[in-house]
């Protein structure tokens, strides 16, 4: 059902070295403050899948944000395909969000307005790159890649959570980017589509070299991923190779 | 269930909705009352302007008993509320050459002989002054009528020299009136007719030429019994007629007593109640009526102060009615209004209503808790409006808070707030159900509610209908006509004010009632503002059909509400302007009294060419001079011939005959306009005159005296053959020589106005060629010439005509008048400012509506947008671009709004012009056709109401971007 990714011809752009270095993001909110993260320093090359997993409130959200140049960090430096998005101006990180990022959130990925193939295109009519009948035809052909092409007319509402989440895939994948953060994105979903996005997430990845990074608390998920990043108090604590990730799972008896 | 229990629950819940309704029903009473206030404001001041006009309250007409009448004036001043009595005696005869008046023993020609007098001098006019206050019998004889009746007894008449009115008999001449003279005074025959209904409020026939002899009340009092006691004498002996008719020969006495009566106004009539005022002015007048029979029964009772106060309740009635329907566009308005600040609450107590019903609250107690508050606040606001509605009245007219209580009734109040609470009852009915209605999982769920899947707004036959009735008036206004039929007349004058809100109202809803149209058109006017986004938005604003009509309903109300009264306004005064440049016909006119011309004074020839001989050199003579003049652009004479015979006009015995020198000059130095011309352009008209056509005016063609195409009987020859000559068309008013001017309208009261309406109508003139040798020989004296300058733009007319004056020495103009210092004395029309006071306020009422709307819809429609923002923004929107989508969301529907409500409103303008014309009351301009004027003003009304919504728009997106992307994901 779900095409590879590689045959279609839909994506050029190879996936980005992600590196960050002592990030620092502390909210302060009146006189309390809360480090959200706490000197994370990671490193993720193209074509790879990591999962970033960790307790409640340890701050994979926060990270996320941060390297998706949604938020900006206190401190330290993130370097995305060499460019330290630390340092861009705002204008700039408008840019990097369009084009080189592809954000999936756990809901509310989709504008309840438009139609699934609009959701996909807008991102790309903002982007303002191709013509209108391109941008239409990606649009289904990103549709057709996720698997959803028969409900490329449907809004929102009426579609089922799966079927909305893979719409949401399709909507960051709509610029080509580079790399895709995905938060949650699978929480509500059950087996089958959880298979189904999984696979079509870690094929971006082996066939068209994307970078991903999931955030999830699902094993599921890590157990599928190449990387496994731990956080904990907003601190990396461990970053370990899938296999491994899952022995210490099964060897804690979770 | 818990009864009480929703009491708990008010504090929680109740706040927004008690506010929100507080605020409705407050600006719905407040709109109301003022409305309400200024209207009665508006009509007690123009009332006591009307009865400013009047001189006195009531007139008491005797023609019988008249020895009697020192008893009726002593009858009527012993009345309650009756402050004075005057009386005014006319005793007028037709006279013939047998009972002809001779002056210095010699016989006159004069046709009518008036004897007048009055018990307090300041009622006559002031030519009709004596030379001394000392009653020796003796007389001021006052002439009237053209140059060459008058002067004829210029020459006859010496102070102190005998005036007998005597009747040949056979067996010796009867002396009926004698006197001597001690003074002598001419008076224009326009101003004895303005006289006459000044002091009498009512026409009376006042003959083209005749004597006035003013005497002493006491020689009145001993004439009135001397001349009734002469004319039975002549009557039995040779057929003389009681009051004879107009027209026919034959000698006729016509005596009259007037007594004028002024009541106590300030007890019997106040501005603020216009109907006690006129039971208790009819109640007094009834009295005075009751009083007059007693001595004499036929005495006629004429009361201008109550006729004019019957018309007032009754215009006072008509401005109710018409500001009730002024006031449904701005309920409809609040309607709209309410109904969305309804849904503003719903959406922002759903989280609480929600969490509410998870935590086991009932819905009825929720929705108890919440129809308390909206009721509670619509008590409060109904009580606030009308507090808030008194401000007004209180502090910008100073009325009393006890004359308030008296100026809106308790009722009315209770009817307002009545509709007020409707209001907020109906619109808040949807705040309750949906409380009721909605699922705690609804609740608190993240997206918004499902307002509408689709495109859903239906068109009903009730729209439908709207838009037919409305759109027939504006058909009919575009077209330029009106329902003759009676009964359908009221209903159609009622449209006129209803229109515009139908129109815009059913119009609208079929717009928005088809989605593929409403695309397009939200499509087109989305894509310059909203640019890359311009889907989003139109789908945006696809998904919430109700909230895009409501703004599209309210901008186009509120634009064609603030822009029809300017334009209305405007429409009017620049008709009445060019009514009145054509009355004029040029920018200075002189006219000239033949009689004061060199020479003119001793034209004794009647034969028009041996007239025009003796005059031409001299008009043209100072035609030149005035041309000479500087500033002055051209000038052009226009001859004024009365040629005698009452064939035209029943009752008069001259027609004038204007005669133009050179028809080419003439128009180019009057103001014309096509219309002038009857069935054919002005112009047109006037060109045929070259070719030795004549044209007759309009009030000959409407009375059938004559037709276009036939031959004119014009006159007779000295030999008395008969001139005729062909018609070749007719024309309204010629620019520049009508005798009834413009300016004399607002210094006449109303009974004037159709006076000098049915002069206009019955206007009877002929217009000719000087050099037209088909009037060479015909009979007719020349009484004035009127020459029409034309000034270089920007020429300052006192001052041109201060050097003409002074180039023109010796010669003087008998009257002068220039169209700047005209132009300003036409102040804007007493019926239509009136109807602009009131509607101002509408207008401000409904924008100040309207804006709490549109900024009620765009909060809603924005924290609806707010969370579609963030994730634009985080998916890499720019501020620029996402500004873009929230103003083009903003104002989409407000443009389109603003273009049908601008059209809308222009078109109204126009309408409500030619139907304010439709009463007839402005003369000449009558027949000019309406010409659109949108003032700057217009735009820049619209402007200013789009710079408030651009505003708006970017006040709403600021709020997006204080936050950055993340946060705004969150909020
Ligand atoms: N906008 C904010 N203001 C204040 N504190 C915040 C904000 N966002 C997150 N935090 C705090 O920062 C810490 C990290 O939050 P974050 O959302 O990154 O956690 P998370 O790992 O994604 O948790 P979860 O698995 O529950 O989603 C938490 O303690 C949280 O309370
Ligand atoms: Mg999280």
């Amino acid at each position: 059902m779900i095409q590879r990714s590689s045959d279609s011809g839909l994506f050029k752009h190879q996936g980005l070295n992600i590196m960050t270095e002592a990030l620092h993001k502390k909210y302060e909110i009146g006189v309390d403050s809360v480090t959200a993260v706490d000197g994370a320093s990671i490193e993720i090359r193209p074509s790879m899948t990591a999962a970033l997993v960790g307790v409640s409130g340890c701050g994979k959200s926060t990270l996320l944000n941060l390297l998706g140049g949604i938020d900006r960090p206190d401190k330290g430096s993130i370097t995305v395909g060499g460019v330290d998005i630390t340092r861009l101006s705002e204008r700039d990180l408008e840019e990097y969000r369009l084009n080189k990022i592809g954000f999936v959130f756990q809901m509310f990925n989709l504008l309840p307005a438009l139609t699934a193939v609009e959701n996909v295109k807008l991102p790309m009519t903002m982007a303002g790159k191709l013509e209108k009948g391109e941008r239409h035809c990606r649009a289904l052909n990103l549709l057709q890649l996720v698997g959803v092409e028969k409900r490329a007319h449907k809004r929102p509402d009426e579609l089922s959570g799966g079927e909305q989440q893979r719409v949401a895939i399709a909507v960051a994948l709509a610029n080509d980017p580079g790399i895709i953060l995905a938060d949650e994105p699978t929480a509500n979903l059950d087996q089958a589509n959880l298979r189904k996005i999984l696979a079509l997430l870690i094929g971006l990845a082996s066939e068209c070299k994307k970078t991903i990074l999931i955030a999830t608390h699902d094993p599921r998920v890590s157990s599928e991923t190449e990387i496994v990043i731990k956080m904990a108090e907003g601190r990396i604590s461990d970053v370990l190779k899938a296999e491994n990730h899952i022995r210490k799972l099964v060897s804690l008896g979770e | 269930m818990g009864t009480t229990r929703f009491i708990h629950y008010i504090p929680v819940l109740g706040r927004n909705a008690f506010l929100t309704f507080f605020a409705i029903t407050s600006l719905t009473v407040w709109v109301l009352v003022t409305t309400n206030v200024v209207t009665r404001y508006a009509i007690k001041g123009y009332t006591e302007e009307q009865l400013k006009q009047l001189h006195w309250d009531a007139v008491i007409y005797q023609s019988q008993d008249l020895a009697f009448h020192g008893d009726v004036k002593g009858r009527i001043s012993k009345i309650k509320n009756v402050e004075r009595v005057e009386t005014l005696g006319l005793l007028r005869m037709r006279l013939t050459p047998a009972n002809g008046i001779r002056i210095g023993g010699r016989v006159s020609s004069a046709p009518w002989f008036s004897i007048v007098s009055s018990s307090d001098p300041a009622v006559l006019p002031s030519e009709f002054n004596h030379a001394s206050p000392r009653d020796d019998g003796s007389a001021t004889l006052v002439m009237f009528g053209p140059q060459s009746f008058v002067g004829v007894y210029l020459d006859q008449l010496q102070i102190g020299s005998e005036l007998s009115l005597t009747q040949k008999n056979p067996e010796g001449d009867l002396q009926i009136f004698s006197t001597r003279i001690q003074k002598v005074s001419q008076v224009e025959r326009g101003e004895l007719v303005k006289w006459i209904i000044g002091q009498v409020g009512s026409t009376a026939y006042v003959p083209p030429m005749g004597l006035i002899a003013v005497v002493s009340p006491e020689r009145l009092d001993a004439e009135v019994v001397r001349l009734e006691r002469a004319f039975k004498v002549l009557r039995t002996g040779a057929g003389v007629e009681e009051g004879g008719e107009v027209g026919q020969e034959g000698p006729a006495y016509s005596p009259q007593i007037i007594h004028l009566v002024s009541l106590q106004r300030r007890v019997l009539f106040s501005g603020w109640d216009l109907e006690a005022s006129l039971t208790r002015v009819s109640n007094a007048v009834e009295e005075v009526r009751a009083e007059a029979r007693k001595v004499n029964y036929n005495a006629l009772v004429n009361s201008d102060l109550m006729l004019t106060l019957e018309k007032m309740v009754g215009n006072s009635e008509m401005v109710g009615i018409v500001g009730l329907l002024i006031s449904i566009p701005i309920l409809w308005m609040v309607w709209i209004l309410s109904r969305s600040l309804a849904g503003l609450v719903s959406l922002n107590e759903r989280r609480t209503i929600g969490l509410m019903r998870l935590r086991g609250a009932s819905g009825s107690a929720i929705r108890s808790a919440l129809a308390f508050s909206i009721l509670a606040g619509g008590l409060a606001g109904s009580v606030a409006g009308i507090l808030l509605g008194n401000l007004v009245p209180i502090f910008v007219y100073k009325v009393t808070p006890a004359q308030m209580i008296k100026i809106i009734e308790p009722e009315l109040l209770l009817i307002f707030a009545v509709v007020a609470a409707a209001v907020a009852y109906f619109s808040g009915r949807r705040v309750t159900e949906y409380a009721t209605r909605i699922t705690p999982r609804e609740a608190s769920a993240r997206t918004s509610p499902s307002e509408s899947q689709m495109w859903s707004p239906a068109f009903t036959n009730f729209q439908l209908l709207a838009l037919l009735v409305g759109g027939y008036k504006i058909v009919l206004w575009i077209a330029d006509y009106s329902v003759q039929v009676s009964w359908l007349q009221t209903i159609d004058g009622l449209l006129n004010f209803l229109a515009a809100p139908l129109f815009i109202y059913g119009f609208t809803s079929f717009i928005i009632s088809r989605s593929k149209t409403v695309r397009v058109l939200l499509q087109g006017l989305a894509r310059p503002i909203a640019g890359r986004l311009e889907s989003f938005v139109v789908e945006n604003l696809m998904m919430k059909p109700h909230r895009v009509a409501s703004a599209i309903l309210i901008a186009s109300l509120m634009f064609s509400m603030a822009l029809y009264p300017k334009i209305t306004a405007d429409s009017f005064q620049d008709k009445i302007a060019r009514g009145l440049r054509v009355n004029l016909g040029a920018d200075l006119v002189l006219t000239f009294n033949v009689s004061d011309l060199p020479g003119g004074a001793e034209l004794r020839s009647n034969v028009i060419r041996e007239q025009v001989d003796k005059l031409r050199g001299v008009v043209n003579e100072t035609i030149q001079k005035i041309a000479s003049v500087g500033d002055v652009d051209s000038a052009e004479p226009v001859y004024e011939c009365m040629i005698p015979g009452s064939f035209y006009i029943p009752g008069q015995a001259s027609v004038p005959l204007f005669l133009l020198s050179d028809s080419d000059k003439f128009l180019n130095s009057v103001y014309h306009e096509p219309a002038l011309g009857v069935g054919k352009p002005f112009t047109d008209a006037i060109q045929t005159l070259e070719t030795g056509g004549t044209l007759i005016s309009k009030g000959l063609v409407d009375f059938n005296r004559a037709s276009i195409g036939s031959e004119l009987m014009l006159g007779r020859t000295a030999s008395r053959e008969q001139v005729k000559v062909p018609i070749t068309g007719a024309i309204a008013v010629l620019p520049g020589a009508s005798r009834v001017i413009l300016e004399d309208r607002e210094a006449f009261s109303d009974s004037d106005v159709e006076f000098i309406n049915h002069l206009a109508q019955s206007n009877a003139f002929i217009t000719a060629k000087l050099d037209n040798p088909a009037v060479a020989h015909l009979q007719g004296v020349f009484s004035r010439v009127i020459i029409l300058v034309s000034l270089r733009n920007s020429a300052d007319a006192a001052v041109v005509l201060t050097s003409i004056e002074s180039v023109v020495r010796p010669l003087k103009a008998a009257s002068t008048s220039n169209f700047s210092t005209q132009v300003k004395r036409l102040s804007k029309d007493m019926f239509v400012s009136l109807a602009l006071e009131s509607l101002k306020l509408y207008v401000l009422g409904g924008i100040l509506v309207a804006l709490a709307g549109v900024v009620a819809i765009g909060i809603v429609n924005f924290l609806d947008l707010k969370r579609n923002l963030a994730l634009l923004r985080i998916r890499g929107g720019s501020p620029r671009l996402l500004l873009r989508a929230v103003i083009a969301d903003f104002l989409v529907p407000i443009l389109l709004g603003m273009i049908i409500g601008s059209a809308t409103g222009v078109l109204t303008g126009y309408g409500l012009t030619n139907y304010i014309f439709r009463i007839p009351r402005v003369l000449s301009a009558v027949v000019l056709k309406v010409q659109l004027v949108v003032p700057l003003l217009t735009w820049g009304i619209v402007g200013f109401l789009f710079t408030c919504f651009m505003l708006l728009a970017l006040i709403f997106s600021h709020w997006t971007f204080r936050r950055s992307a993340r946060e705004a994901l969150r909020g």
